[in-house]
């Protein structure tokens, strides 16, 4: 892929993460954009075009209003623009973050909102179709019906992998959790803002072992929203812009291990020692951001990860080349990823704060990045915090790592 | 005078054979690089493949080995659990064809006997019953040890 030119941020908007019955994913999607809107001090015809991620819950009975979500939230905003909607699974959010930069760089228009909202149901993601309804090749139906894999089962398997390779223990999945949880306390965002101790973790429900309800994440309702325009229209608002230097899109390898998590089987001769590191998708999203922002993980003043399970947390230590493969358990214990250490990791608190917003998610990130580097975070603020990155990955083989800097 | 053995249904077409010994999952061997799909496909996958030769449908080896796996204390919805529920393990089968198949591992077996790399061999076994009274069917590994 090509490298494209650099976007500026001029606001970000977010609504609190929980789950909220009385209201749609419209509704928070209305309040994260009018927050972003006015962060970013533009009116709203200053908007050209809205980029807006999915929700595959939203509307009633599979009507079209949650696929429809860039003109549903267009029309709430009374704005006559342009919009687009896409999904990407659990990378939504940055993938319509990239659309709208595919679009402003190439002189589509100068300035774009874009958004994440969702409200799923409780429990597990899974299907809501009905048994005798089912497609046969449907593997992401077909996993749940013949294995009774959820999404916790697949990033249960990959944590036992990392216990039976590399050494993890039980006690570090608790601790992983109790850290994210002394952030996630100063994040007004956090659906979870309790302190938790290692004894509460270990004693929460076994879900899949070996992680426990506390050590993955929730399904909760939010919306994120972020304006973005040009570096040139930039400067008519401001003179100095949070600026994306890097949105970094991974894809499946034809050798993935993790393509197997929602499929009946991997692609042939996935590699057989250690977890093929260097072929998933997020590993190859970090690296092109890498490459297209022209800097190096030793560059970075802290990283915000996807981590949907505390596992998983150490996986993007990995996938992201802070440490080598195998020394992710070593360099958490060590504390080098903790605020004053040498890469704070999760700052917020990460998913484990929020419980994951398919859509909303990915954005949620680029609005506490961004925060982080107008130095706006508080209890949780990386000092001088000058460059920031933000990953997601979603089902389907889609990762993102976006890199910010001021 | 005992009663009829159940009608066995597969629970998904195409996927495996369900003789009484030695069943098989079915996948599809490309004649042109070697690789191995499961389920089977029409065409080859592979993105470095010159395609020339055409791909054919074959058994799998009903032995691998154990790649990961997990033990699920919560089931999912569309899952037919059972009653009473006991939590279950999947995992991941490694196979010498060189794919790993997703696959459910027991039952009667947890953290405390399994273990990544361990030899599994596959079976064919009840995943429910149907409104017919008919034995929905799919397949399971277990360790060869058992």
């Amino acid at each position: 892929m090509r490298k494209m030119k650099e976007l500026a941020i001029l606001g970000v908007g977010r609504h609190q993460w929980g789950k909220f019955p009385d209201k749609s994913f419209a509704d928070l999607a209305e309040e994260a954009c009018l927050n972003a809107l006015k962060d970013a001090n533009v009116e709203r015809n200053d908007i050209e075009f809205v980029s807006g991620g999915m929700d595959p819950y939203g509307g009633t009975g599979g009507m079209a209003l949650g696929l429809l979500a860039g003109n549903t939230v267009s029309h709430r905003l009374g704005l006559t623009v342009p919009a687009t909607s896409c999904y990407n699974a659990c990378a939504t959010g940055g993938w319509a973050l990239k659309t709208a930069q595919a679009y402003i760089t190439t002189g589509f228009c100068d300035m774009a909102l874009v958004f994440g909202a969702s409200a799923p149901p409780k429990g597990f993601f899974a299907p809501t179709g009905k048994d005798d309804e089912f497609d046969p090749a449907d593997s992401d139906f077909q996993r749940f019906r013949l294995f009774g894999s959820t999404n916790v089962s697949g990033f249960a398997q990959g944590a036992l992998r990392r216990m039976q390779l590399y050494g993890l223990t039980e006690d570090d999945l608790a601790e992983i959790k109790v850290r994210a949880s002394k952030y996630a306390q100063f994040n007004p965002y956090a659906r979870y803002k309790k302190v938790y101790t290692k004894a509460e973790v270990l004693n929460s429900p076994m879900v899949s072992y070996p992680l426990h309800l506390f050590e993955v994440c929730a399904t909760s309702d939010g919306a994120a929203a972020a304006v973005v325009c040009s570096l040139e229209k930039a400067k008519q608002y401001t003179t100095k812009p949070v600026i994306i230097s890097a949105i970094g899109i991974g894809y499946t390898g034809y050798n993935d291990p993790g393509y197997a998590r929602g499929e009946f089987a991997t692609n042939a001769k996935p590699p057989m020692q250690g977890t093929g590191l260097e072929n998933t998708v997020e590993y190859r999203a970090g690296k092109a951001a890498y490459e297209e922002a022209g800097i190096g993980p030793e560059d970075l003043s802290f990283a915000e990860v996807y981590d949907l399970s505390s596992s998983m947390k150490l996986d993007w230590f990995e996938q992201l080349q802070l440490c080598k493969e195998g020394e992710a358990e070593a360099l958490f214990r060590s504390g080098a990823t903790e605020i004053g250490g040498r890469i704070p990791v999760s700052p917020s608190g990460g998913v484990a704060a929020t419980g994951e917003t398919i859509p909303a998610q990915a954005l949620y990130f680029v609005a506490e990045v961004a925060d982080q580097l107008r130095s706006r975070a508080g209890g949780r603020q990386v000092e001088g915090a000058k460059v920031g990155l933000c990953v997601n990955s979603g089902a389907g083989g889609n990762a993102q790592a976006i890199i910010m800097k001021r | 005078m005992e009663d009829a053995p159940k009608k066995q249904i597969p629970a998904v077409e195409g996927f495996f054979t369900m003789p009484p010994e030695e069943p098989h999952l079915i996948g599809t061997k490309c004649n042109s690089c070697g690789d191995y799909f499961f389920p089977r496909v029409e065409s080859c996958r592979n993105p470095y493949c010159s395609k020339t030769e055409p791909v054919e449908d074959v058994l799998l080896s009903r032995k691998g080995k154990l790649y990961s796996f997990t033990v699920n204390f919560y089931p999912p919805p569309i899952f037919h659990i059972p009653d009473p529920f006991v939590p279950y393990a999947n995992g991941l089968i490694e196979l010498p064809e060189g794919i790993r198949v997703n696959t459910m591992i027991g039952p009667g077996y947890n953290q405390e006997n399994l273990k990544v790399g361990m030899e599994m061999e596959m079976i064919i076994d009840k995943l429910y019953e149907d409104k017919e009274e008919n034995e929905v069917v799919s397949w399971r590994f277990l360790p060869i040890s058992s």
